[in-house]
């Protein structure tokens, strides 16, 4: 057996933790990224690890597969993604994350998938693919995470808002924030049904952007 | 100068002034230009995230902070009467701010006024802080 691997690497303008939580955020994948995913259902969750299953379609190739995923937390700094698709085929992602500050974190995503030999040939294409789907999916992640630190250090509460705007009063002076507390799993809206799953809205928008 | 109340409260014969708005704590956040081409626009203006439309020829103003967490309700082009957060799909009624998909959340409403092309917003309604 061989390896086809590939490494992406970016930086990020907010802590990792906010990183990790948007990794665990499984709804926004339907939400944020509905351009590429159209359903997924979480087959069990709690707090560091969950196993869910995704439905989207591959860049460049233009493939509509799903897979069904492992997701733990290995350490502060190591997400672990193993995913089981089509045609037996495993799929390894490891996502490192390095503090460079309290407003700023490196994410490096490693993608790998063990082939019989003979199927190195497709290691270019591996590579385009998966650099492809990393880009496609940070530049959607990196406003949203971007914009989950400001909320948050304005005084955002989740299923509440920020008090300020809600009350309708002046904003404190200072954020009595400067941390992301980690908090998983991540609260989730109730499916509707129980069971059924995140399905996305629609496939095509207007978009009138952040 | 074009003279025009859009509250629904403010009678369209009280004239309005940029000073009047000033004192009366509106403060000037954009240019009617700025609706184009969507009919909507969302901005940031003193840490509040501004989400401005037209709804029925009326001028509204909503908090574009999404009470779930904190996504961006105006990130789609208004349809069908709703606003879909685009993070995670929350659907929010354009008449009223109202939240579709959790009754028991909803966006707050800012007053706004129509001056001379300009948008004017009231940001702080209870001086008191938080």
């Amino acid at each position: 057996m061989a390896t086809l691997r590939s490494e992406c690497s970016l930086e990020m303008d907010c802590p990792k933790e906010v990183v990790i939580w948007n990794y665990y955020d499984h709804e926004h994948v339907v939400g944020t990224h509905y351009k590429h995913y159209n359903f997924l259902r979480i087959l069990a969750e709690k707090e560091g690890w969950c196993l869910v299953e995704r439905f989207y379609k591959l860049p460049i190739i233009q493939l509509r597969t799903s897979s069904l995923g492992f997701m733990f937390l290995e350490n502060p700094n190591l997400i672990r993604s193993i995913q089981y698709g089509k045609l037996g085929i495993i799929f390894d992602q490891e996502i490192h994350l390095q503090d460079l500050g309290p407003d700023r974190c490196k994410v490096t995503s490693i993608y790998k998938m063990k082939v019989w030999g003979i199927f190195m040939i497709f290691q270019g294409l591996f590579q385009k693919v998966t650099t492809k789907w990393f880009m496609n999916t940070w530049d959607e992640d990196a406003p949203m995470r971007i914009r989950r630190w400001k909320v948050w250090k304005l005084g955002f509460r989740n299923f509440e808002g920020i008090e300020y705007i809600n009350h309708r009063t002046t904003k404190p002076d200072e954020s009595a924030r400067s941390s992301y507390p980690l908090q998983l799993p991540v609260p989730k809206t109730p499916e509707r049904p129980p069971g059924s799953g995140y399905r996305r809205l629609f496939s095509k928008s207007v978009e009138v952007g952040y | 100068m074009e003279l025009k109340a859009n509250h629904p409260d403010t009678p369209a014969q009280i004239p309005l002034s940029a000073a009047a708005l000033e004192s009366d704590g509106f403060k000037r956040i954009a240019e009617l230009s700025e609706l184009e081409p969507h009919g909507q626009f969302s901005k940031w203006v003193d840490d509040h995230d501004l989400l401005v439309y037209r709804y029925e020829g009326v001028l509204k103003v909503l908090s574009n902070v999404c009470p779930h967490f904190g996504g961006p309700v105006g990130y789609h082009k208004l349809n069908e009467g709703k606003f879909v957060c685009l993070w995670h799909n929350y659907e929010f009624l354009a008449k009223d701010g109202s939240c579709l998909t959790n009754k028991h959340l909803g966006l707050r409403d800012y007053e706004v006024r129509e001056l001379d092309g300009e948008i004017w917003v009231k940001l702080v309604e209870n001086t008191s802080k938080t």
